[in-house]
């Protein structure tokens, strides 16, 4: 490959490189001056914002020159490019929650918000890969990243105990993944997607060991988002990781990994004879019934939080076991609300926890009559969550379940309303507490600037895909459509 | 396009909500103002509704269309016609006299107000909603508010109650939600309008149309409420404060008997007719099993709940005839129990707010010292009881005669239990007013102006109803005749 070659292969890739100097000149920066740290929250938000700027302008402007670049390990369609925008909003929230926490010591701030930004890194390559090799290697970027994340904080106990076992789930997974990846390759004689997937399709093929591939590749996935069984570490590490690193990693990963799977299945695999739809429709159930059913019983906010982020996962998990194009676009939707109202949540979660000095549900009391306006707020995105019109989280229920009873598979349908109704237990149980219960004690919420902003903008998301999702389920379709 | 009459009527109350959130929340008079401007130019907007309605045209009216999610063939589509216009009216009716009724209310009266205006838009939404979608939004905005103000403002389980109403109601309209999207993938070409699903009807199958109709059953059922579906009434009733409980007996019931009317009648008649003896027997049951529960309840609050119970039989009884007359008796019933009802919940709320209690055996001999209480009382439960020349008397007597050519010995069963409701009122009355006095009332103020304002239009429409009950026929009869013309009854 030519250096010209690379350059103009380079463009498609701007944000992402942007992304990579960003990192680096904020490590820079903090080696350099050891005073000015504090800016550096601001710098990320806007390498965030010009990243996905620049993204807009490629994807509107800047044709893409082929459909694979850098040796058919990567590829530029409209289905990345949409992922891609999407984790960058992802990543602009993030940091604004982060800034409006202020957990991290002040040395760490530099570090904080590079690996912040490595991280998006790999999950823009998580959906932009082509070929395992590829896929692998962004993940692993995304897990170191999230690793540190995770025990950023490392003199807490709980901070501790929860990077050390989000580091050994991970690192099993990721070896699990690997393996099935390696009997792919073995089975297929290549690591690029296009070729396994014409592999697969001319027959002939181990179906067991195939199979059993798949099941592997699920796996590791699966972990990524907290899928049953592999949804073990998510309570433990959203309660010991800080606030703003439980937000990113409920859903950063999340948006990638699915759409890892739905290129790894439907344009890497494929039907081969072996139903591994159903397969996967079980484990929605298992994993959106456990979720639920555990969330209902817990008293940290934290926590339950954590469960709740693994039943939504198994209602997404519904669309991805629906081989329909609307089943993908049901992911894709869903995800997307999911971003808005599970970050917003979460933005709201950081000043409420540090107001009351807990984190248990039911110190929230009365909290409505001191700070209307984030009880107001909470209550909007867990009434989301919960899949109560006219938010976001209703428009993505009606996709997954619109999907499942177009592909004729009522069973996902009945367990996922089932699972609905449980889960607006839970969620009203919150609100319950903040509305319907006195106050004890006074209590003064302090709304950072930053928390402020990244409420208004997932509320504006939240409520606008609910209430006009036209544009939205365009862009989506037009995203899906790859498939 | 026409003058947008309907989104008017339903979002006079948002706006009102604006206006409520504008004003400080310590400056409750004003916004008390606000909130019954607000219900009052809906009610205004009602009124005017009715006067320009055409009573000969049984079509739909006004309508309204517009698209709003273009991939689903979704649009924001209103129309009223006589299966609706009625329970519009009865709701904006009620939301301006139990907001006029809401002025107890004690403590955070600007979120009460909030809620309860957008209550009112949900409620009109449900019952002038022309589309599947647009349907399904508007019951479920309801259930958000309803939870907050039995939760909030409520009894002393108010909690329980809350909470146990909304995991009802959301169990039931789930299902619903699953019958909906699979009537649009049925459809050809998909769709959620209700009026394309009337017409295309005819091509379901009918081992489709049965499951469809048991879905859309379980989210009607509970909300009616349907024996075995019922036990959040008695808890979200008894709990919920006094404007609440109007609202929940006189229009919340109503929408799910509203919703057999306008969805699952005339998109699944074929399922309607296999349902019809089971929806018959399960309305005999609501009748009699509702009457026998109220007469052994000591909780005056409990006991007309129950008594709603009993009531909405009647309409589940007349809706399963499919006949003209049944039909009509049914929705007609359904008007009644909301302004009886709605005037018994009130004048539950009157004897609490000076007493402090509901156990009617604490009670008796009000008669003589609150007259105009007792007189309202008597007028009330004797609508109640199914008195000649009151309105529940005519839609009673309506559905049980248009049910009796179909189901002789159910419709024989089903007059059984007036006896009881009659006993269970007659024992009522006796143990409020009659008898010697409880000393501790001896003190007792009569009814005042500001509760007589929200109950004497009630009893002057019960009155005029009873008298006049054609006027109510007009109204609905064009609609209900082709309505029954779409089902074609078991007798044909």
């Amino acid at each position: 490959m030519s250096v010209r070659e690379l350059l103009i292969n380079s463009v498609q890739f701007a944000p992402e490189l942007f992304l990579v100097l960003a990192a680096f000149a904020i490590v820079l920066f903090d080696f350099l001056s050891r005073s000015k740290q504090r800016d550096l929250g601001i710098v990320s938000l806007i390498a965030f914002a010009v990243a996905g700027g620049m993204l807009w302008f490629i994807s509107s402007h800047i044709p893409p020159q082929s459909s694979v670049y850098f040796s058919g390990m990567v590829t530029v369609d409209a289905f990345s490019t949409a992922v891609r925008f999407v984790i960058c909003i992802v990543m602009f929230l993030a940091v604004l929650l982060s800034m409006g926490d202020r957990f991290h010591r002040d040395g760490d701030t530099a570090e904080y918000y590079a690996l912040l930004l490595f991280m998006s890194v790999g999950l823009s390559g998580l959906s932009l890969s082509k070929n395992l090799l590829m896929i692998y290697l962004s993940l692993e970027l995304v897990s170191l990243s999230s690793y540190i994340l995770v025990s950023l904080t490392k003199r807490e106990f709980f901070s501790s105990e929860a990077s050390l076992k989000y580091f050994l789930f991970g690192a099993l997974s990721t070896g699990i993944m690997l393996y099935g990846m390696s009997l792919v390759y073995g089975l297929t004689g290549s690591i690029d997607l296009d070729r396994t997937f014409a592999a697969v399709a001319a027959g002939g093929l181990n179906a067991g060991a195939l199979y059993l591939a798949v099941v592997l590749v699920l796996a590791g996935l699966g972990f990524k988002i907290a899928m049953v069984p592999f949804q073990m570490w998510a309570p433990d590490v959203y309660q010991g990781a800080p606030t703003p690193v439980t937000a990113l990693i409920s859903v950063g990963p999340k948006v990638a990994a699915f759409a890892v799977l739905l290129r790894f299945f439907y344009k890497g695999i494929g039907d081969f004879g072996m139903n591994w739809y159903d397969l996967a429709g079980f484990l929605s159930v298992a994993t959106m019934t456990v979720g639920n059913v555990i969330a209902v019983s817990q008293n940290n906010v934290k926590r339950m939080l954590a469960y709740s982020s693994i039943a939504q996962a198994g209602y997404i998990l519904i669309g991805f076991a629906v081989p329909s194009a609307l089943g993908k676009q049901s992911v894709i939707i869903y995800l997307l609300a999911y971003v808005f109202m599970n970050l917003g949540a979460f933005a709201l979660v950081i000043p409420l926890i540090r107001a009351v000095g807990s984190e248990e549900i039911s110190d929230l009391k009365g909290v409505a009559q001191k700070a209307p306006v984030a009880a107001l707020a909470l209550t909007l995105f867990l009434l989301s969550l919960a899949g109560i019109p006219p938010m976001a989280g209703f428009l993505g229920k009606f996709y997954i379940f619109s999907a499942a009873v177009q592909g004729q598979k009522l069973y996902l349908a009945v367990a996922g309303v089932l699972n609905s109704v449980i889960a607006l237990y839970y969620y009203v149980r919150v609100i319950k507490y903040m509305y319907l219960d006195q106050p004890e004690k006074d209590l003064a919420v302090a709304l950072h600037p930053a928390i402020v902003a990244a409420v208004i903008i997932a509320a504006a998301g939240t409520l606008s895909i609910g209430i006009y999702p036209e544009p939205f389920i365009r862009i989506v379709a037009g995203a899906v459509s790859i498939f | 396009m026409n003058f947008p009459i309907l989104s008017l009527i339903a979002f006079t109350p948002i706006a009102g909500i604006l206006a409520v959130l504008a004003v400080p929340k310590k400056n409750e008079k004003l916004i008390r103002v606000i909130a019954t401007a607000a219900t009052g130019i809906a009610l205004l907007l009602g009124i005017g509704l009715m006067l320009a309605y055409n009573y000969r045209d049984g079509a739909m009216q006004f309508v309204e269309k517009y698209t709003w999610i273009k991939t689903f063939n979704i649009s924001y589509h209103l129309g009223v016609d006589g299966l609706s216009l009625s329970m519009v009216f009865l709701t904006v009716l009620l939301c301006f006299l139990a907001c006029i009724a809401s002025y107890r209310i004690e403590g955070r009266q600007k979120e009460y107000f909030v809620l309860y205006l957008l209550l009112e838009t949900g409620m009109l939404g449900t019952f002038l909603a022309l589309d599947l979608f647009l349907f399904y939004v508007f019951w479920e905005v309801v259930l958000v508010p309803m939870y907050f103000l039995i939760g909030i403002w409520g009894g002393p389980r108010k909690e329980y109650a809350a909470i146990k109403f909304f995991l009802y109601t959301l169990a039931g309209s789930v299902f619903m939600l699953l019958g909906f999207i699979a009537l649009y993938f049925t459809s050809n070409p998909h769709t959620f309008d209700i009026l394309e699903l009337q017409k295309g009807s005819g091509g379901f199958a009918i081992g489709f149309q049965q499951i469809v109709f048991m879905a859309l059953f379980l989210g009607f059922a509970i909300k009616v409420p349907i024996f075995p579906f019922h036990t959040w009434l008695p808890d979200a009733h008894v709990e919920a404060p006094t404007p609440i409980s109007v609202l929940l007996a006189g229009v919340l019931l109503k929408m799910g008997g509203y919703g057999f009317f306008r969805i699952s009648y005339p998109i699944l008649p074929e399922a309607a007719k296999w349902f019809a003896l089971p929806l018959a027997i399960l309305g005999v049951v609501n009748i009699i099993y509702g009457a026998f529960v109220a007469m052994a309840q000591i909780d005056f609050k409990k006991l007309v709940a129950y008594s709603s119970v009993s009531h909405m039989g009647f309409v589940l009884l007349g809706l399963a005839s499919m006949t003209a007359t049944g039909m009509n008796g049914a929705l007609f019933q359904m008007f009644n129990h909301g302004t009886i009802t709605g005037g018994m919940f009130l004048l539950v709320g009157v004897l609490y707010d000076r007493t402090h209690t509901r156990d009617l055996k604490s009670f008796g001999g009000l008669g003589a010292q609150i007259p105009v209480y007792a007189g309202l009382l008597t007028v009330f439960t004797m609508g109640s009881l199914g008195l000649p020349g009151l309105s529940g008397f005519v839609s009673e007597f309506l559905s049980l005669l248009g049910t009796f050519p179909v189901f002789q010995v159910i419709t024989i069963i089903a007059v059984s239990g007036i006896v009881v409701t009659a006993a269970y009122h007659l024992m009522l009355l006796q143990r409020v007013l009659l008898g010697p006095l409880n000393v501790r009332w001896k003190d007792i103020t009569e009814i005042n102006r500001r509760e007589l304002v929200t109950l004497v239009p009630l009893m002057a429409i019960t009155l005029f109803l009873g008298l006049y009950p054609i006027s109510m026929l007009y109204l609905q009869g064009p609609s209900v005749a082709m309505l029954v013309e779409k089902v074609k009854g078991l007798l044909v």
